[in-house]
């Protein structure tokens, strides 16, 4: 009960910390929201039209109460609307998650599942084929940035073989290459941590007595040491998720898809306060989220650490 | 062992040849003679403005190694120091410790670097810190995790109850203890330093054409990778090598599990 109540109280510091930090900071940018919305319409910076558009934007009002009318306003759900375009903040962040999220959690969970199979056999065979396997994925994965292995799919696809098209179309093969893409990348450093989880059992008595005595090898592996494996897989993963949100961001861009890091640069072009404040409080929200429940599966499992 | 020097004898020479070779001013432009290939004035060929692209790799490289050397530097330091102490002191000191680590976490690097870039104008030493801080989070879980490890044994209760000042036992005998593990993940992250800047260059973001960087070379000519495959093929090299040295170079052999078990 107790640890609960610390858990929830930092994450409530942490939240808090944060949209002070993000109010303040997104107000220090040289160039205001009011600047850039005058630009943009080819309006003329005179006395009277930025202050019209200040007071419309309503960032005239002192800061401690432009922070406490939009704190108190996003605790309630609503969001508000954008400095720029006027749309409503929650729908534009509704609509644009699914690209964001489906990119980066089925990335990582197919990731996650071809890691323990591939962990699994690399630890049972030690030097062969699968082992290699991991630790190629795992340099390749730190040497090649990922938007070189995008334009070069896109490259080898659509302009050689001509068989997908990734800019036309409802971009749906953009989305499969990017999931594909996000799970190639986490497949190298998880899968070696898959391996070397097994391996540490594998070094126990348990598993020598019960080999010796004449259980087959992998019965042993996958029925009796997959506990200790698939816990570290679950915390490995808990820190990756944290990318979900900004890890696309170089797959979005590269494969023109409209999701959360594209509208995040944009809402950074014009300056919009209210997308930028609201964007890091979301990223919050989604990590504590992330953090209770694979603290909860791990905790299932069986295998408590410290997460 | 004998590899790695000749590794590192490689990164020296690589290291003096980037900041010493004299090459041609990056921002000329020269129409007449675009899409050279390679000559003797321009090594490695001109690109679609006539730019010398040798001038612009040399460049790219040294914005690069700026950037590695300034964020492995910040979060290195400040990693392990803060997570030491964090592992050593416990207490308040610790959770605040923790704290730290869980919020810069938390922050999308690209986020950060947004910010910054519009607070302070995006060049290569900010983009340094920013991925110096954007980093420290692991390197604090990590030296801390090590830290506590140590702490259990003997011989530090034994320095403890001697008197030893808790600096010197800090850092003359368990950091040199913790040193090997901390070098390995140094090596690791510089290698994904260099791909976390090449992709924000590529993005956009320090696309100042006057200031090349490999990923915004890349960005550049990604629509010449059929017409002038070199064009694409340098900047791509210079990326994957530079990443491959940092990851082989603080690689340690020793720390691997060389023990077999009943599976082998």
């Amino acid at each position: 009960m107790k640890r609960i109540a610390i858990y929830l109280i930092k994450w409530a510091i942490i939240f808090l910390v944060a949209s002070i930090l993000v109010f303040t900071v997104v107000r220090m940018m040289p160039s205001t929201p009011v600047d850039k919305w005058l630009d943009a319409y080819h309006l003329p910076h005179t006395e009277e039209n930025v202050a019209f558009m200040t007071q419309k934007m309503g960032l005239d009002k002192p800061l401690y109460a432009q922070y406490v009318q939009w704190i108190g306003n996003f605790l309630h759900g609503d969001w508000g609307v954008s400095l720029v375009s006027g749309e409503d903040i929650r729908q534009r962040f509704l609509d644009k998650m699914p690209y964001s999220f489906s990119i980066g959690i089925l990335g990582l969970l197919i990731g996650a599942a071809s890691s323990f199979f591939l962990g699994y056999r690399a630890a049972l065979h030690r030097n062969r084929f699968c082992d290699r396997l991991t630790t190629f994925l795992t340099i390749f994965s730190q040497s090649v940035p990922m938007f070189v292995l995008s334009i070069l799919i896109i490259n080898a696809f659509s302009v050689r073989l001509r068989i997908a098209s990734f800019f036309t179309g409802d971009g749906k093969y953009a989305i499969v290459a990017s999931i594909l893409l996000t799970a190639l990348y986490a497949t190298g450093g998880l899968s070696r941590v898959v391996r070397s989880a097994f391996r540490d059992e594998m070094s126990k008595s348990y598993v020598k007595f019960m080999v010796s005595r004449g259980f087959s090898r992998e019965t042993v592996l996958l029925r009796h040491a997959y506990k200790p494996p698939l816990a570290s897989l679950v915390s490995a993963v808990i820190t990756r998720f944290a990318g979900v949100f900004g890890g696309s961001t170089v797959l979005e861009f590269a494969f023109a898809i409209p999701g959360l890091s594209t509208m995040l640069v944009s809402a950074m072009d014009s300056r919009d306060y209210a997308i930028l404040q609201t964007y890091i409080l979301v990223v919050i929200i989604w990590m504590f989220l992330v953090h209770l429940v694979l603290n909860l599966v791990l905790h299932l499992i069986g295998a408590r650490r410290d997460a | 062992m004998k590899k790695k020097l000749i590794l590192w004898a490689f990164f020296a020479v690589f290291v003096l040849f980037l900041f010493l070779v004299p090459h041609q001013n990056i921002k000329l432009t020269d129409i007449l003679n675009t899409y050279q290939g390679c000559s003797r004035e321009h090594l490695l060929g001109t690109d679609n403005l006539g730019r010398d692209l040798f001038a612009l790799m040399v460049t790219g490289g040294q914005r690069t190694l700026l950037v590695v050397f300034i964020a492995t530097l910040i979060s290195f330091i400040g990693g392990s120091l803060l997570g030491m102490i964090a592992a050593y002191e416990g207490g308040l000191l610790r959770s605040l410790i923790q704290f730290i680590a869980d919020f810069v976490t938390v922050v999308p690097s690209l986020v950060m670097a947004l910010i910054f870039s519009a607070l302070f104008g995006f060049s290569a030493p900010m983009a340094g810190v920013i991925f110096g801080i954007g980093n420290i989070g692991q390197y604090i879980n990590l030296a801390e995790g090590l830290t506590s490890g140590m702490k259990e044994r003997d011989f530090i209760s034994a320095e403890t109850s001697i008197g030893l000042p808790r600096a010197s036992i800090l850092f003359l005998h368990i950091f040199p203890n913790i040193m090997r593990q901390l070098f390995v993940y140094m090596g690791n992250n510089a290698s994904s330093v260099v791909l976390q800047y090449a992709g924000l260059a590529f993005i956009g973001l320090g696309t100042d054409v006057t200031n090349p960087d490999w990923g915004t070379l890349l960005y550049q000519y990604r629509v010449y990778v059929l017409t002038y495959p070199r064009l694409v093929i340098c900047p791509i090299a210079a990326i994957c090598l530079l990443a491959l040295f940092f990851h082989f170079a603080f690689d340690d052999a020793r720390i691997k599990e060389t023990e077999l078990t009943i599976y082998d």
